[in-house]
């Protein structure tokens, strides 16, 4: 594993156990982040991104297993290569993990606080398992947090109830709770999918800003390709479970290959199309059913550029275009008949 | 030209809060205030504001399905304007068969225990539309307009996909051959992917059958795409209401502004530079004095904190409520 890289997901294969049947749903992945990167995974529902993301820390509800594959982290406060899937998602080892070098922000904060805490309490749980923080220490980080992600009168929110703040609040008090340890890699599950446009563009502007001050990595995990165009580095493309596409962000939406996401990109609507306000095109079909997953390409029943006795027998492997586009396509791969 | 609808001094009150089990309400809350409101035939008028801002009670009181306080709306029909407020119920429900709604989300809005041919055909039942063969034949009728195929109307709710089920949703509101459809937020449960399915559908819909929608949505690169007109609603009240391209581009309440610049585009060349509002969302249940919005307004004087702007047109056209309308310069989405 390199110097600079922090994280490193390799050949991760994660399947569900449904009806008897172990079906999967995250399929050979692989992923590696950089310090201080921001990584956008991009897919729709049903696609693995959340399920990829929970893994890293090992979050994964019940029925969903990792199969194989390794997830590498370079930890800055062991000061040493960690393997994430070595661990027991119940141990000790895991729990130093969660919360101090990889911190999680989900979609709903509703859900994520508990509602009988108060915001200061629930923040000070966490600075003090992880920072040894005195119960006065820890209230000051909690106010400082607080202050630092735009929440006003700190001091006197640190006292009330989850309830008491709006949606916006919410979210930016438990981007304070992330941060409060000083996180390595945030996690951030569709954090600004539930928030007005304008509340949206708050948080992904502290977002960044924070990004920069901390200089931690995140991993954002949206369906937005606009809130991915402002925000992230690189993204990668996930369909059914694969990794589909990716590269850095300038270089997928300008220059997509894979027809999916060319596809995307095109069923979008955009404000500069304005004008024209032609048709969209959309994607034929739907996203197939974990049940009815295709042999070979997961993209083939809604593909346009099919290439017969190819595209249905065997999954593409991820080829390089350029030093930062990489893409499983058949119709990039000349070499005849090999596999991977 | 007539309007299709006018809408006129609407107020839709809800109470809230309650002194003990039967007591009276202790406050109520304006979900929708004072709007007056034209909607033209053939056209689609997008509302958009943020969640709270009454845009979802506005469609609900256009149809009476939530009975407004105040203030009336009127339907034409055959050169006629029919007021809602003098109806029975069983008068309206005559009335719903030219104003109907398509929901949020097909899989709360759609009966598990009926077949799709089921879903489709009630309307027509209920309304007596025909004996049994002529509503099967327009069953099947509107259902292929819908994109749906027969071998698929046989079979329940559960066997589809959300893009295919808000298709049936849209059948069973096209069974009546309304001329009016409220959809609030009728792609935001979807996929990305589908989303664009069912827009076109609106769009080749309206076509084919001079249909009038108001556009309820969030999304506002959806609105964009979509609607002729849009209106931004704030704390229950129009704050301007114009032509697309105006609206996006050359916004003239601050709040549309900092709508507007806050959309994130998908080209990463064109950083997004939002106009931030300030503050908090104010309680709906008790709305700033003067202008609403002057708690979170950059441009804000004193004078907006204390009288009410009226929504006037500045223009032919356009329509904003601020006292600075006609001095301010603001910064539309990037174009």
């Amino acid at each position: 594993m390199n110097q600079d890289t922090l994280l490193e997901i390799k050949n991760i294969y994660i399947s569900v156990e449904l009806d008897g049947h172990s079906l999967p749903i995250v399929e050979d992945v692989s992923l590696s982040l950089k310090a201080g990167e921001i990584l956008a995974l991009v897919g729709e529902s049903g696609c693995g991104k959340s399920v990829t993301a929970q893994s890293i820390m090992q979050l994964l509800p019940k029925p969903l297993k990792i199969e194989s594959g390794e997830i590498k982290m370079n930890s800055h406060k062991q000061g040493k290569i960690i393997d994430i899937t070595k661990m027991d998602p119940r141990g000790a080892e895991i729990r130093k993990i969660r919360g101090n070098e990889i911190a999680m922000i989900f979609q709903e904060p509703m859900s994520s606080f508990s509602p009988l805490h108060t915001i200061g309490n629930q923040l000070m749980e966490v600075i003090r398992i992880h920072r040894k923080a005195s119960k006065p220490k820890a209230k000051a980080i909690a106010v400082e947090m607080l202050d630092k992600v735009g929440i006003p009168g700190a001091a006197r929110v640190v006292d009330q109830y989850p309830h008491e703040l709006s949606g916006g609040m919410r979210q930016r008090a438990m981007i304070a709770k992330a941060l409060s340890c000083n996180p390595t890699l945030l996690i951030a599950d569709e954090p600004t999918t539930a928030l007005d446009v304008t509340i949206q563009a708050q948080v992904l502007t502290l977002m960044h800003g924070l990004q920069s001050e901390f200089g931690m990595a995140i991993i954002f995990i949206t369906h937005d390709l606009g809130v991915v165009a402002q925000v992230a580095d690189r993204v990668a493309i996930m369909y059914l479970g694969n990794i589909i596409e990716q590269g850095t962000v300038r270089e997928i939406l300008k220059n997509p290959k894979h027809p999916y996401t060319v596809n995307l990109i095109e069923a979008v609507p955009r404000l500069g199309r304005l004008e024209g306000r032609k048709a969209l095109v959309p994607i034929q079909g739907s996203v197939p059913s974990l049940y009815d997953r295709p042999v070979g390409c997961p993209f083939v029943t809604r593909c346009t550029r099919v290439i017969n006795n190819r595209c249905e027998e065997a999954m593409p492997r991820l080829l390089s275009m350029s030093t930062d586009h990489q893409v499983a396509c058949f119709l990039y791969d000349s070499t005849e008949g090999e596999t991977s | 030209m007539e309007p299709l609808i006018k809408i006129r001094d609407l107020d839709v009150t809800f109470p809230i809060g309650k002194s003990g089990f039967f007591g009276k309400p202790t406050a109520y809350l304006q979900a929708v205030s004072g709007i007056s409101l034209d909607i033209h035939k053939r056209e689609t008028l997008g509302l958009v504001g943020e969640s709270g801002s009454g845009k979802t009670t506005l469609g609900r009181a256009i149809l009476h399905l939530e009975k407004p306080t105040r203030g009336k709306v009127e339907l034409r029909l055959d050169d006629e304007y029919v007021d809602l407020e003098d109806l029975n119920t069983k008068e309206l429900r005559k009335i719903w068969r030219h104003m109907q709604m398509v929901f949020q989300d097909p899989y709360a809005s759609l009966n598990p225990r009926m077949t799709v041919r089921e879903i489709i055909a009630e309307p027509l039942v209920v309304n007596r539309k025909g004996n049994k063969n002529d509503i099967l034949e327009k069953v099947e009728k509107v259902a292929e307009m819908c994109g749906l195929q027969r071998d698929q109307l046989g079979r329940y709710p559960h066997a589809f996909s959300g893009g295919q089920r808000q298709r049936i949703a849209i059948a069973r509101a096209l069974a009546l051959m309304p001329q009016f459809i409220v959809s609030d937020e009728p792609v935001s449960a979807l996929d990305v992917s589908i989303q664009a399915q069912i827009l076109n559908l609106f769009k080749e819909l309206q076509n084919k059958l001079g249909l009038t929608y108001l556009f309820i949505a969030h999304d506002l690169a959806t609105v964009a795409h979509v609607c002729d007109r849009v209106a931004v609603m704030y704390l229950g009240q129009i704050v301007e209401l114009t032509e697309t391209e105006k609206i996006f581009y050359s916004p003239k309440h601050p709040y549309t502004e900092a709508l507007m610049s806050a959309i994130p585009d998908i080209d990463p060349d064109r950083k997004m530079n939002p106009v931030l509002s300030s503050g908090e969302r104010p309680n709906p249940a008790n709305p700033p004095s003067g202008c609403r919005f002057h708690t979170r307004c950059r441009y804000v004087e004193p004078h907006c904190k204390e009288v009410q702007p009226e929504l006037s047109e500045i223009v032919e056209g356009h329509f904003v409520a601020c006292h600075r309308a006609e001095s301010l310069t603001l910064q539309g989405a990037i174009e």
